[in-house]
């Protein structure tokens, strides 16, 4: 009762935190115990080991001890601070350390928000020049240049962004790619309790079908319409982002029709409603699925993952650095060295999301890097299409409206 | 020379006066009367491209909200539900405290107070809990050998609703019952009445104004409830608090949420005004026949 009592109240606090945050919070209250039960070994060591035993892609010496071997030094001089606007938990302080240690960063700031919408906010409230780097989704990426909130980044000094993986390239919200440094990125598709559920689910079909006979009132859906539209939409084989009226009409009968069936339209405490079999299949986001099968308990490890054969949308989180930064070399310095694999490898495991640097993937753990609720296997890539938003639609907030009331 | 040395007297006092009403009035300007201009004008507005609001001179926010009136008939289903449990559990409560409670009535009230030390939202949580299927939701479906499910229902939030808004009833009727002279009671059994009249002609009457206040505070917070149905709710259960977070913080659509915002402050105005208007009107009614 009090684990439970203990696990509300920490669910409660984030209550507004999205998605990622959520869950990296949720699992890594202690981020040691995570990388235990993932690697089989403590968490400074983990990640040093893959990165000696592969073949390394940075070429300078590795040494055991050291879980980051240094980017070369930067030839400009540096501020000393740096203040960084993020979620909360999504920055390894191991990490944070190493950085602080090898770039001489005395006072290293980190303020948090909760969603988009509150950084956004922030940024339109009380301007810029208070931080120097901020995280947000790539489909704000678009929003707060168009508002001058960014710096176009010099990318000549940030020789690493030649790790990132073409699929982050040339994205719409950044087309030449001028603002964004991506950071990592995570699939909307189904989870479920491979001990309840007998049947493999593959598809949204699958989904819709199940939800609406053998597991009636054991469903979920999480309070997101971006994600949950993706659902009918993808069934009929829609576009994802489709304003269409017609398209949008189909997708509102399907999802009033599975309304009934749902358990819960929650996205704050699914996990633990997914963990305690109240409901055994849900329509949510992959990290969760990671954090169930790695819970240090063991209890969870039936849990599946599945980026639906219809297809789905992935969401991508970015560094951007912010207008008037007040410490801009602290902050190119951060940029570039972020994207060092060794560095990824660390990032990767502590938030649970896969890496946007292609030669991170090789270096992390097995386990990790070809768990198909982390990285999506290449074979299914294609499956995934970039969401944008669409919370202005107001066909779209009607049927979501709707859809709430039941 | 009387007039004279008074008139500092007064500009002082009224020098003073002023001073101590500062403080409410910026209070009461800056946010209350500022905020809800700013909402009203909102909600003529419409939605800026990338959310939020953009000036605009239109009805459409108030005219599309009256095509899905749901959530409003919801809530007040809900505040006028949970407003009477309330009433007929604190009553009694408040009356035995009053009356019967002689030696434990300060160790009484304290363990009503209790609660309060607790964070509401903790208290709310605390709830998944127990009515959850590790819970009373588990041991009903135990027994009955069906999936019972308490959460996610209207039920549950009105559960919630009665456990934390209950004390607010207690209180205002328990002030007035301890005021409540029991020779009133005496009298009326002297003079041939029966325990009914009793309670209808004395207690109620003496009781009516603490019913009044606790209901007004129980009703009004119950219309804009956002933690509880969010909570207990499933997510399932929307309610016009759960409709303007959707607004403001998903859609993004403030002049939508506004306009919502402030039909609700209206249907709040009218209710209790019409509330306040109907029980005063019985009263009156009653003291002239007792008369």
């Amino acid at each position: 009762m009090d684990e439970a009592l203990r696990q509300y109240r920490l669910d409660l606090l984030r209550a507004q935190l999205s998605r990622r945050r959520f869950m990296t919070l949720a699992a890594f209250g202690g981020a040691s115990a995570f990388l235990a039960a993932c690697s089989g070994s403590s968490a400074t060591s983990a990640p040093s080991e893959a990165a000696s035993s592969a073949p390394s892609a940075e070429p300078s010496t590795a040494e055991a001890s050291a879980s980051a071997a240094p980017t070369a030094a930067p030839s400009y001089e540096l501020e000393g601070e740096l203040d960084l606007y993020n979620w909360s938990g999504y920055f390894s302080p191991d990490n944070q350390k190493t950085f602080q240690d090898q770039f001489g960063i005395s006072n290293f700031v980190y303020d948090s928000y909760a969603s988009n919408e509150e950084l956004v906010t922030k940024l339109k409230a009380s301007g810029t020049g208070q931080y120097d780097i901020a995280v947000p989704t790539a489909e704000f990426v678009a929003t707060l240049a168009a508002d001058n909130f960014l710096q176009k980044l010099d990318k000549s000094r940030l020789p690493n962004l030649q790790y990132i993986s073409k699929q982050f390239k040339g994205m719409p919200f950044d087309p030449n790619d001028e603002y964004l440094v991506p950071k990592d990125w995570g699939t909307t598709g189904i989870i479920y309790r491979g001990n309840k559920v007998s049947e493999t689910i593959a598809s949204w079909k699958d989904f819709f079908d199940l939800a609406k006979t053998k597991y009636s009132g054991k469903t979920l859906v999480v309070d997101s319409p971006g994600d949950v539209f993706v659902a009918p939409l993808r069934l009929h084989g829609f576009d994802v982002n489709t304003t269409d009226s017609g398209e949008l009409e189909i997708a509102r009968k399907e999802l009033l029709a599975l309304r009934p069936h749902l358990q819960s339209i929650d996205s704050d405490n699914y996990p633990t409603t997914l963990q305690n079999e109240d409901a055994v299949m849900g329509l949510a986001w992959n990290g969760t699925a990671y954090l169930m099968q790695t819970d240090t308990s063991g209890k969870y490890k039936d849990t599946k993952y599945t980026v639906p054969t219809e297809g789905t949308i992935f969401w991508t989180d970015t560094w951007v650095l912010l207008a008037d930064a007040p410490h801009p070399n602290a902050a190119y310095a951060f940029l570039d060295w972020i994207q060092d694999p060794k560095i990824q490898v660390v990032e990767s495991l502590y938030a649970g999301y896969a890496s946007c640097n292609d030669a991170a993937k090789p270096l992390l753990p097995p386990d990790f890097a070809n768990n198909p609720a982390v990285y999506v296997p290449d074979d299914e890539l294609s499956r995934l299409s970039i969401s944008t938003d669409q919370s202005g639609n107001q066909q779209r907030a009607d049927i979501w409206a709707e859809f709430k009331q039941g | 020379m009387t007039s004279d040395a008074r008139a500092p007297g007064r500009v002082r006092s009224g020098l003073v006066t002023g001073l101590l009403m500062a403080p409410a009035t910026f209070w009461y300007l800056v946010l209350l009367v500022l905020p809800l201009a700013i909402v009203v004008i909102y909600s003529f507005g419409v939605r800026a491209p990338d959310g939020g609001y953009q000036a605009a001179f239109t009805f459409d926010n108030y005219g599309t909200l009256l095509k899905r009136p749901g959530p409003f008939t919801s809530s007040l289903l809900i505040a006028v539900s949970g407003t009477i449990l309330c009433v007929l559990l604190a009553f009694p409560l408040a009356y035995f405290i009053a009356t019967r409670a002689t030696k434990r009535k300060g160790l009484l009230l304290i363990l009503l107070v209790i609660p309060f030390w607790t964070s509401f939202l903790i208290r709310t949580i605390s709830l998944v809990i127990i009515l959850g299927s590790d819970g009373i939701g588990g041991f009903l479906s135990n027994l009955t050998g069906q999936n019972v499910q308490i959460l996610g229902t209207m039920w549950a939030v009105l559960i919630g609703i009665v456990y934390n808004y209950l004390p607010l009833m207690i209180f205002p009727v328990y002030v007035t019952l301890e005021r409540l002279d029991r020779t009133l009671l005496e009298a009326s059994k002297d003079l041939g009445a029966g325990r009914w009249a009793t309670f209808r002609q004395v207690t109620l009457p003496i009781v009516w104004p603490g019913l009044i206040t606790g209901s007004i505070l129980v009703f009004i917070p119950l219309m804009g409830e956002y933690v509880v149905p969010a909570i207990l709710g499933n997510g399932k259960i929307f309610l016009i608090g759960n409709v303007l977070q959707l607004d403001f913080l998903s859609s993004r659509d403030w002049p939508a949420g506004s306009a919502k915002a402030v039909t609700l402050i209206f249907v709040m105005l009218v209710t209790v005004s019409f509330y306040l208007w109907a029980t005063n009107r019985g009263r009156r009614g009653r003291e002239v026949s007792l008369l």
